[in-house]
């Protein structure tokens, strides 16, 4: 018999019992959704988290003290290991980002926001317009508190893709900082305001970058030239008590490189750690519990996948009687009835995959009304589904094997 | 076919001998009929010799092969293409129509394509006189007509030996005739055809006679 034949006959069992096809397609839908809605569940939470781990520089920097040593000495040395994965070494944080008010032409954005430098570790993911090319350009998140956000709902959120091309106006203060050697009182005067004009060439995606809002990135070369000469300090003693406990700061790549990069620095005898302290623990715990509830649910379905294909296989025994009267090969009989079970596995997993198609834009819609939750996607799982699946034919071909001998051995 | 000293024990509590040294030869072209007793063993005989179960001595060879050299696959092939069964009860698929149910035994042959399956299919049916009944299921057919749509089944393969285990057993007299009629034409194209039945006129269509009594299977001459 060919593979046609047995194709035909295959389809023409499906068509002759249809109720039961109906059934049995229902039936396994149930299991599959429920497979695929914990799967994507479980992926999108897993690839939340490795995205924030690798999106979010902040978790790629690491703090080294400085303690008693020259702080140019130890961004000397750093810099000096030539370590391609390191991608800039700070003196502290004060030279990370720069604090700024940021005005719209049209005065509708009249706020703060927190300048980057555009380095080489730090990427993002531009949703409009195009990277920085000139000094003054500026690419911010494309979603943006209009004021002073600390006091906004995300209702006033505001999307900056329309100022594409506009012009912004960058202020920030150059300080005088005086420390009163007896006191210890610190006197910050403001000494002159200044201003630039940056161009919004681009914006990028939030979420798909989860970073925070009002977040700018401006390039590198000028943030640095700004955030060397923002600060004047009445001598040199006043410099080190302002800068004093805090750590130098090594930018790396990669989130899969910090460990190294912190041996390494360690191994140099400096104090290293991640600068900004990852509550892994939890993140495991969460990892634990995704996993422990993994496997129950599989066998939880397969087992229960079991059951069901066998009673099932047991309706069919009407017509394998029928077809060893035909004098059909066994191995056909097997072929046939594995078709037809396939063919419905088949239109249920296209079925499940259209459902999860329709239901991830309404979840999305849902979720995205929760600030909390509005950065987490979708991911589709369609890999462990198809896994489960042929998992499912696997049972099938040897529950027919076992079901055609005990067969056999009554004839 | 040639059977040589065939004997049948079921093992029981009490070892029950249903066919007691049967030597019997078939030959092509003639029709064949047994009659007997409830269970004096022709059902028995009958799927023995449609090779469905195995006997427990003696000798039974087909076209000078020794059945008990086949391996149960070589019996289903053998079966699927040489023998036509045709039983009291059809055994017709409920879920089929007349056509699919004689389409599906075609499947076993390999030299039709499938549009000329269907074609053989078609014409034994209309031979038998089922041309307006193709499409109908089972339960919307007569015991008769369901009974030939078993015999179109069980020839529709153009098996090279009949058997029929009481193929009138529900019908009534114009029918069987009817049936009678088909089995004793099949016969004359040089085919082996085996008729159990209870109904003493197949006497008057079958070549040989034979009568079965508590295992013991004796030919009976007969006038016409
Ligand atoms: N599988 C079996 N196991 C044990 N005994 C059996 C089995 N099959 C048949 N028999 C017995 O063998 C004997 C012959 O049975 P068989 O079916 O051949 O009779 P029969 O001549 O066809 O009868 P009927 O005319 O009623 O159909 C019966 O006594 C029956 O009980
Ligand atoms: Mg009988």
């Amino acid at each position: 018999m060919t593979f046609r034949d047995r194709y035909y006959l295959a389809l023409l069992n499906i068509r002759k019992s249809k109720f039961k096809s109906i059934l049995f397609v229902l039936t396994t839908l149930i299991f599959f959704l429920i497979l695929s809605i914990f799967f994507t569940a479980k992926k999108s939470v897993e690839d939340f988290f490795n995205d924030y781990l690798n999106s979010d520089f902040s978790n790629r920097i690491i703090a080294v003290e400085v303690g008693e040593n020259d702080r140019n000495d130890i961004v000397n040395q750093i810099e000096k290991l030539n370590n391609k994965h390191i991608s800039k070494v700070f003196h502290s944080n004060y030279e990370l980002f720069l604090q700024a008010k940021i005005e719209s032409e049209d005065n509708k954005i009249n706020g703060y926001a927190s300048l980057y430098g555009n380095y080489d570790g730090i990427n993002y993911t531009i949703n409009y317009g195009h990277d920085i090319e000139n000094d003054n350009e500026i690419i911010c998140s494309s979603s943006f508190y209009p004021g002073n956000y600390d006091n906004e709902t995300s209702d006033s959120l505001f999307e900056l893709s329309k100022y594409l091309n506009s012009n912004f106006k960058i202020s920030y203060n150059k300080d005088k900082i005086d420390i009163d050697s007896i006191s210890g009182d610190w006197n910050i005067d403001t000494i002159e305001e200044y201003s630039k004009n940056l161009k919004l060439v681009g914006t990028f995606d939030i979420k798909e970058d989860l970073t925070q809002y009002n977040m700018c990135y401006v390039s590198s070369e000028m943030l640095e030239n700004i955030l060397n000469s923002n600060k004047v300090f009445e001598n040199k003693e006043d410099e080190k008590i302002f800068f004093d406990g805090l750590p130098a700061l090594v930018l790396v790549d990669k989130y899969e490189n910090v460990q190294n990069i912190i041996n390494e620095l360690n191994n140099m005898s400096y104090n290293a750690y991640l600068a900004y302290e990852l509550d892994t623990e939890s993140i495991q715990s969460v990892f634990n519990i995704i996993n422990v509830l993994t496997i129950i649910i599989v066998i939880f379905s397969l087992v229960s996948t079991y059951l069901f294909l066998k009673n099932s296989l047991k309706e069919n025994k009407e017509i394998i009687y029928f077809y060893k009267t035909m004098g059909y090969y066994d191995k056909d009989i097997k072929g046939i009835i594995m078709w037809q079970f396939v063919t419905l596995l088949i239109i249920t997993f296209l079925i499940n995959i259209l459902a999860i198609i329709i239901l991830k834009p309404i979840v999305e819609y849902i979720l995205g009304k929760y600030p909390l939750y509005s950065v987490l996607s979708i991911h589709i799982s369609i890999f462990e589904t198809l896994l489960f699946c042929f998992l499912t034919i696997i049972i099938i071909l040897v529950l027919i094997n076992i079901y055609m001998k005990k067969l056999s051995n009554k004839i | 076919m040639n059977l040589e000293n065939i004997n049948k024990v079921y093992y029981m509590k009490k070892n029950l001998q249903v066919l007691k040294d049967i030597s019997v030869s078939f030959k092509k072209g003639k029709f064949y009929a047994i009659m007997g007793a409830s269970g004096s063993g022709k059902t028995t005989l009958i799927n023995i010799l449609g090779l469905l179960i195995s006997y427990t001595s003696g000798t039974y060879t087909i076209d000078g092969i020794n059945v008990s050299n086949m391996s149960n696959n070589d019996k289903d092939v053998f079966r699927g293409k040489n023998i036509g069964f045709i039983f009291q009860s059809f055994y017709l698929n409920e879920r089929l129509t007349a056509l699919e149910n004689v389409l599906i035994a075609t499947f076993i042959n390999k030299e039709l394509n499938r549009k000329e399956r269907k074609q053989v299919a078609r014409n034994i049916l209309i031979k038998l006189g089922l041309k307006d009944r193709l499409n109908h299921y089972p339960s919307q057919l007569s015991g008769g007509e369901q009974q030939r749509v078993a015999i179109a089944r069980a020839l529709v393969n153009d098996p090279m030996i009949i058997l029929a285990d009481e193929p009138t057993g529900n019908l009534d007299e114009k029918n069987e005739k009817e049936i009678f009629n088909i089995l004793k034409e099949i016969s004359t194209s040089d085919k082996i055809v085996i008729v159990v039945s209870h109904n003493p006129i197949i006497k008057r269509y079958c070549d040989v006679l034979y009568t079965m009594n508590k295992g013991i299977l004796k030919e009976v001459k007969h006038d016409f």
